[in-house]
C-alpha cells in the first residue's frame, strides 16, 4: 500500500487538495476520507500529530460550538424566552429558565430583558438544530449598553494576549469594561465616549499590525495619551 | 436505507424493482391526432407516465436577424394534476429546465427547417408551438416529452390564411405540414449508486444521485445534453452514459420513424 | 446558433484573439471582494465578468424548504442590464432561472451539505459583463466564494465550456466565436475527484468531437484549480 503525506504542519491547504494518501491515517477537523486519500475541505492550516491530520479552517466566520462566550443582541421574545442575534445572520435561543437563577413572571419578561438588549452569554446546548444559550451563571448577564465592534476570528488570541495579557491591560488604561466573545464581537462601556473611541481605536491597531513586536506597549501609550 | 440495498442488490444482478433490465425501456405507447383544435397533436405513454403534445400554428414578423425563418416554441408545464409533487404558479425550475431541455433538443436536432416556416420573406413567418402537458408523471417525462412534441409536429397541418388580410383562419386545415429531417431521440439516464439505468421510474427518480438527458441525432451526432441532480458524475459514467444514449436513442428513433 | 463568419474565425491554428483551439482566455480570480458578504469572488475569463457573494449558514426561508439532514443553496444568477450589447431588462428569466438551478447542482455535488442540517447558503452571483462563457464563470465565482466563507466541500468546482466555431472544436469560445458557434458545451469540474458536477450542451457534436472537447474541458480544469487555489491563498498573506 502505497503511503503518502504530501503537507507539512502548518501549512495551508485548500478544498479538494489531497494532504496525504494511505489507510493509516486520520482524519480530524476539516478534512475527510475519501477512498485512500485525507482530502481537506476547507481553506486552512494543517496539523500533523502521528497519524492523525487537522485542518483548522482560516475562514474567519464564526461558527458556533457548545461552551462558547458569545455577546449578542435581543431580536425577540416571546412567552418561552429570547432570541439573540449572534452575527452573521445567526440566532440562539435563551429559554426563560436558562435567564436566570431568579423567578422570572412570564408577563414581566421584559422588565427582565427585552428586544435591543446587548447580552452576554454561554452556549449551552443544542436543542434540534438550534443552539440554546445561558445567561444564569455568573459572569453571563444582560450588559449595559454600550459599543459593539465586529473582530476578525483571528483577531482574537491577539487581543486577548498571553493569560489575557493584554485585555486586561486595555481594561486598566482606559478604564472601559471590555468583553471579548468568541463570535467575533467585543463589547466596550464606559461613561465617558472618549474612552469607548480609544479602545475601539486600539482595537483597530491590533486587528492591523497582530504579527509586530512591541505592540502591548504600543497600545498602553495609545491608551494613556 | 435497507429499501436502498434491496434495490442495489437488485441492480448489481442487473435487475430494477419493476423487473425490467438496467438498460429497459418501459412499455411505449403512442397515439397522435388525439385532439382536433390542435393542428398536431400526440399522446405518449412510456410505462406509466403519459403526456400529450399539441402543436398551434400562428403567424408573426419573422426575428430580424432570421427574416427567411419563422419562429418556434417549446413549452412544458408540470401541471399538478400529474403528480402530487407539482403545484400551481408560476413555472417551477423544474418545469422551466424540461422546457428548455426538450426544447433544444428538438430545435438543435435541425429537425425542422425553420425556412420552411417562411410566408414573405422579412414580414409574415409560421410560429410553431408546441405544448406538453403530463396527464400522469411516474418518470422520464423527458424522453416522453420529446416523442410527444415530434409526433405532434410531424403530424401538424397548417391552416389556412385569408390572402388579402394575412388573418390565420384557424379552424381551417389545409393538408400541407412539415417535414421532419433529423429525427432527435433522447434518452434519460439516472445515476443511482454506481448504476446507470435507462428510463427511470418515479420511485427511481425519487432516490437517484444524478439525471443525464442526452438527445442524438440520424448520424450519431449529439445535439443536446443536460445533466441534472445534486449529486456528481465520475469521468467514465460520464462517457459510458453517452454511449448507452446512443445504442437506445437509435431504438426509440426507429419507434418514432414508424408512426405515420 | 447563427451561421456563418464573414471573416475566418481561425486563420494558420490561430484564433481572433491569437489562442490556439486548446488555450483558456486569461483569467484572473480574487476572494473577499465583498467586506459584508460571508464569502465573495470576483472570476473573470477573458472579458467576461462575474462576481459571487455568500450568505449563511441562515435559517430557512420559506420555512417549508427546509430539509433537517442537510442544507439547502438559494442560488440566484443574473446578469446585469449593462453587461451585454443590447440591453438585458432587469429580472429574472427563464434562461436565468434554468442557469441558477444548474449552477445550485454544480456546487452541492461538492459542498458537504449534511454538514449543516436545517440551514440555507444564499449565493447570489452577477454578471457585469458579458463575453460568452458566463455561466461558467459564475460557476468558478460561486466555487471561490463558497470557499472564502469557511464552508465545507469535497473539492473546488471548476468551470469551462468547449465548443464547435467552424467545424473546429474549441476550448473557452468568446463572443466573437460564440455568435458564430456550432455547439455548445459548458461543464463543471471537480479536478481532484475525477468528477463531474455540470455538463450541458446543444448544438451538433460527433461523439469524436465530444470527446476532443471533453478532454480539453478536463485538462484545462486543472488549470482553473491552480487559479482559483491562488485566489485562496493570496487571501491569506
Amino acid at each position: 500500500m502505497k503511503e503518502k503525506m504530501n503537507i507539512k504542519e502548518n501549512e495551508i491547504v485548500v478544498p479538494g487538495q489531497i494532504l496525504a494518501t494511505g489507510k493509516k491515517f486520520i482524519p480530524s477537523g476539516k478534512c475527510i476520507r475519501i477512498d485512500e486519500n485525507i482530502v481537506s475541505t476547507v481553506v486552512g492550516a494543517v496539523t500533523i500529530k502521528d497519524e492523525v491530520i487537522k485542518v483548522n479552517s482560516n475562514s474567519n466566520n464564526y461558527s458556533p460550538e457548545i461552551g462558547d462566550k458569545i455577546i449578542g443582541k435581543i431580536i425577540s421574545m416571546n412567552n418561552y424566552g429570547w432570541r439573540a442575534d449572534i452575527g452573521s445572520n445567526m440566532v440562539v435561543e435563551l429559554d426563560l429558565r436558562d435567564a436566570s437563577t431568579s423567578f422570572i413572571e412570564s408577563g414581566k419578561m421584559d422588565k427582565f430583558m427585552s428586544v435591543g438588549d446587548t447580552i452576554y452569554a454561554e452556549i449551552t446546548r443544542k436543542h434540534r438544530e438550534n443552539f440554546k444559550i445561558s445567561t444564569k451563571n455568573k459572569p453571563f448577564r444582560k450588559l449595559i449598553p454600550g459599543k459593539l465592534i465586529n473582530v476578525k476570528n483571528s483577531s482574537i488570541p491577539r487581543i486577548i494576549g498571553k493569560s489575557g495579557s493584554m485585555i486586561n491591560m486595555i481594561k486598566e488604561a482606559s478604564n472601559c469594561n471590555v468583553i471579548v466573545g468568541q463570535n467575533n464581537m467585543v463589547y466596550v462601556q464606559n461613561d465617558n465616549i472618549e474612552n469607548i473611541f480609544k479602545v475601539q481605536n486600539a482595537i483597530k491597531l491590533i486587528e492591523s499590525e497582530a504579527n509586530s513586536s512591541g505592540l502591548t506597549e504600543k497600545i498602553k501609550e495609545m491608551l494613556t495619551k | 436505507m435497507s429499501e436502498n440495498n434491496y434495490l442495489n442488490e437488485l441492480m448489481k444482478n442487473n435487475y430494477r424493482d419493476d423487473g425490467r433490465k438496467l438498460d429497459e425501456y418501459r412499455e411505449i405507447e403512442i397515439e397522435t391526432n388525439i385532439v382536433g383544435q390542435a393542428n398536431g397533436s400526440a399522446r405518449v405513454k412510456i410505462g406509466k407516465t403519459e403526456v400529450i403534445a399539441g402543436v398551434k400554428f400562428g403567424t408573426g414578423t419573422p426575428y430580424p436577424d432570421t427574416p427567411n425563418e419563422g419562429m418556434f416554441m417549446v413549452n412544458m408545464e408540470l401541471h399538478p394534476m400529474a403528480n402530487p409533487d407539482y403545484s400551481h404558479g408560476p413555472p417551477s425550475p423544474e418545469a422551466i429546465e424540461i422546457s428548455r431541455v426538450i426544447d433544444r433538443a428538438i430545435r438543435e436536432s435541425k429537425t425542422v427547417n425553420f425556412e420552411d416556416l417562411c410566408i414573405r420573406e422579412g414580414e409574415l413567418a409560421w410560429s410553431l408551438s408546441v405544448d406538453i402537458y403530463p396527464i400522469n408523471a411516474d418518470g422520464n417525462l423527458f424522453d416522453a416529452g420529446v416523442i410527444a412534441a415530434l409526433l405532434a409536429i410531424k403530424n401538424a397541418k397548417f391552416p389556412e390564411i385569408e390572402a388579402e388580410t394575412d388573418k390565420v383562419l384557424h379552424d381551417t386545415r389545409t393538408d400541407k405540414g412539415l417535414t421532419l429531417q433529423n429525427i432527435p431521440a433522447m434518452v434519460t439516464i439516472a445515476k443511482i449508486g454506481d448504476n446507470l439505468i435507462v428510463d427511470p421510474s418515479y420511485d427511481e427518480e425519487k432516490i437517484m444521485d444524478a439525471r443525464i438527458h442526452i438527445a442524438t441525432i440520424d448520424n450519431g451526432n449529439i445535439c443536446a445534453m443536460q445533466k441534472g441532480g445534486s449529486k456528481s458524475m465520475k469521468i467514465e459514467e460520464l462517457k459510458n452514459a453517452i454511449e448507452l444514449s446512443g445504442s437506445k436513442g437509435n431504438e426509440l428513433r426507429k419507434l418514432i420513424k414508424s408512426i405515420k | 446558433m447563427a451561421g456563418k463568419s464573414s471573416e475566418p474565425l481561425i486563420v494558420k491554428g490561430k484564433r481572433l484573439d491569437g489562442r490556439k483551439p486548446s488555450e483558456l482566455r486569461k483569467i484572473t480570480a480574487e476572494v473577499g471582494v465583498i467586506e459584508k458578504a460571508v464569502g465573495s469572488a470576483r472570476f473573470t475569463m477573458g472579458e467576461t465578468v462575474a462576481v459571487a457573494s455568500v450568505y449563511g449558514p441562515m435559517e430557512v426561508h420559506p420555512r417549508h424548504k427546509e430539509k433537517s439532514d442537510r442544507a439547502i443553496l438559494k442560488v440566484n444568477y443574473a446578469m446585469l442590464p449593462f453587461s451585454t450589447s443590447d440591453r438585458c431588462r432587469p429580472g429574472p428569466s427563464r434562461r436565468s432561472k434554468e442557469i441558477s438551478k444548474v449552477i445550485s447542482e454544480a456546487l452541492e455535488a461538492s459542498i458537504l451539505l449534511e454538514k449543516y442540517p436545517a440551514r440555507m447558503f444564499e449565493i447570489d452571483v452577477v454578471i457585469l459583463n458579458a463575453n460568452a462563457g458566463t455561466r461558467t464563470a459564475a460557476i468558478n465565482a460561486a466555487s471561490l466564494a463558497c470557499a472564502d466563507a469557511g464552508i465545507e466541500m469535497r473539492d473546488l468546482v471548476c468551470s469551462v465550456a468547449a465548443g464547435k466555431a467552424e467545424d473546429t472544436v474549441l476550448l473557452d469560445l468568446f463572443q466573437p466565436e460564440d455568435n458564430y458557434g456550432q455547439a455548445d458545451l459548458p461543464m463543471a469540474v471537480l479536478p481532484n475527484l475525477g468528477e463531474i458536477s455540470l455538463v450541458q450542451m446543444d448544438g451538433d457534436l460527433s461523439i469524436k468531437e465530444f470527446n476532443e472537447g471533453f478532454d480539453m474541458i478536463l485538462e484545462s480544469a486543472k488549470e482553473i484549480y491552480e487559479i482559483q487555489k491562488n485566489a485562496l491563498m493570496e487571501k491569506q498573506k
